[in-house]
């Protein structure tokens, strides 16, 4: 039914082989491009508090972006004198929000 | 079904890039069986390698910073932070000097086996500059990693170079890019590095590479003296070339194995205030010149020592690559004299080099 001669066995374990090799050969290689994105810098890790001023600084109704560990942040005083912090990476295409103090809300210019 | 794609694919670009007009030319290319056949794997050797350095010099590009404080740490990083870097960073040093054992011995392998001569003098030519040239790479990427070795082997290297004759002066200035070696030095030779030797690589060796499709491989003589029916030759395709690519695969598999086994380290980050440490030695490839020019005393009549070593070295230098114009195979007593003068030029070139070592 299935008739295997000789050479095409020498043929598909010769492509087996080569199949192996080559897939160890790139492994490194594949390895060493994706870890440049997973290694964490040590800044990351260490960030998880920070000051960004006195309160009284911020008037209601203000707000300001800024740099979480690697991470861009927002920070919004609302009317009510609280003050709320964000990641601020929106969640639409990864951009960087901001507060309007005229529309009262959080926006993306990105669109 | 497979078969039929295939076919209809090959047709479809046969049409368009005359591919078989190609394969019939490859496969009239006849390689002439002999005891030194052996040599004529090494012009492939070094194209495996070539590979190989352009393929890891573009990974490691993607994490080396080419600015004084920055280099060092980032060839640092790559070595112990990088998945498999210091894989790649140390098949990228290996590679270039293996490279450059293996460009001797094609050398001095077509040297001997009169490979030079009629119709091949360009090919010789552009072999050596392409010797040239990968001496270049050595040079420029040798500084690259910003370390205490490298910083003093340039500053010598660039010293040498401003005692060239008469435009000695403005090459080195023009290496260097500032009144220091630093940043301006850096920057110029990660260019020189990574894009303009690069691209006269590219152009000479595709002369080299045409120019040995168009001859064929060279016959020795005693070869040629053969009786016709003793000759004995095997098919380009598909004898030698599936031999080339075992040895391709045994080429990468040895400097794998070496870099495995021998992984290239970073030295301590260079201080331009610092004394030289002891040992500073140039490169292995330069280490014998290096060591006859220390050898010069300082002044030799109203010359400078270096600079009568440099003229020395532009004289035998100049001679071996005029090779091929003067030893045309004509006159036995000149073959005899250029036999003699390549052995001469070889052991010296071992002698002064392994003196280096010792010194
Ligand atoms: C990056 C450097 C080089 C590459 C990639 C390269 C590549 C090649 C290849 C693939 C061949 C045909 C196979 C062989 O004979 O080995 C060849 C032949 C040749 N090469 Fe090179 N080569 C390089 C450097 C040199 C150097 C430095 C010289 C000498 C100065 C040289 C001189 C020759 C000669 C004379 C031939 C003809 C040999 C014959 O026909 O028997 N090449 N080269």
């Amino acid at each position: 039914m299935f008739n295997l001669t000789r050479k095409d066995f020498i043929r598909v374990l010769g492509g087996f082989f080569a199949a192996i090799w080559a897939a160890f050969a790139t492994y490194p290689f594949f390895r060493y491009l994706m870890s440049g994105a997973e290694k964490k810098t040590g800044e990351d890790s260490q960030v998880t508090s920070l000051s960004l001023g006195k309160a009284d600084d911020f008037i209601p109704g203000s707000s300001k972006n800024f740099k979480f560990g690697s991470i861009p942040a927002l920070m919004v005083r609302t009317e009510d004198g609280a003050f709320h912090a964000y990641n601020a990476i929106c969640t639409h295409l990864g951009c960087t929000v901001q507060f309007s103090s005229e529309k009262k809300h959080i926006f993306c210019a990105c669109v | 079904m497979l078969g039929e794609i295939s076919e209809t694919t090959f047709k479809w670009l046969d049409e368009r890039l005359s591919l078989s007009a190609v394969a019939s030319a490859a496969g009239k290319k006849k390689v002439p069986l002999h005891k030194q056949s052996f040599w004529y794997y090494m012009g492939g050797i070094a194209m495996l390698l070539l590979a190989v350095q352009f393929l890891t010099g573009i990974l490691l590009m993607v994490y080396y910073i080419p600015e004084l404080s920055s280099a060092n740490s980032s060839v640092l990083f790559i070595n112990s932070q990088i998945d498999f870097g210091w894989f790649v960073r140390s098949m990228h040093s290996w590679g270039a000097n293996i490279l450059i054992f293996v460009l001797f011995a094609h050398m001095f392998s077509a040297y001997f086996m009169k490979a030079y001569r009629k119709p091949r003098e360009l090919t010789w030519i552009s072999g050596l500059g392409l010797l040239m040239l990968c001496f270049g790479f050595g040079f420029t990427g040798y500084l690259l990693p910003w370390d205490e070795v490298a910083f003093f082997a340039t500053k010598i290297g660039i010293d040498i170079a401003e005692q060239v004759p008469l435009i000695g002066g403005i090459l080195a200035n023009l290496l260097k890019g500032g009144s220091e070696v630093g940043q301006g030095t850096l920057s110029r030779f990660f260019l020189l590095h990574v894009i303009v030797l690069p691209l006269g690589l590219f152009a000479i060796a595709g002369i080299h590479l045409l120019l040995v499709q168009l001859h064929g491989m060279s016959e020795p003589k005693s070869f040629q003296a053969q009786a016709p029916e003793k000759k004995k030759y095997e098919m380009f395709f598909p004898d030698f070339f599936m031999k080339d690519l075992m040895v391709w695969l045994l080429a990468f598999n040895v400097l794998a194995t070496i870099v495995i086994l021998f992984p290239w380290g970073v030295g301590p980050e260079a201080d331009p205030f610092a004394a030289a440490p002891a040992g500073i030695k140039p490169e292995w490839y330069f280490l014998g010149m290096f060591q006859f020019l220390k050898l010069l005393p300082a002044h030799i009549g109203f010359i400078e020592g270096e600079k009568v070593g440099l003229l020395i070295f532009a004289l035998i230098g100049g001679i071996f690559a005029a090779a091929p114009f003067i030893d045309k195979g004509e006159n036995p007593k000149l073959s005899m004299f250029f036999d003699i003068y390549g052995l001469m030029i070889l052991i010296g070139l071992i002698a002064f080099t392994i003196w280096g070592y010792l010194a």
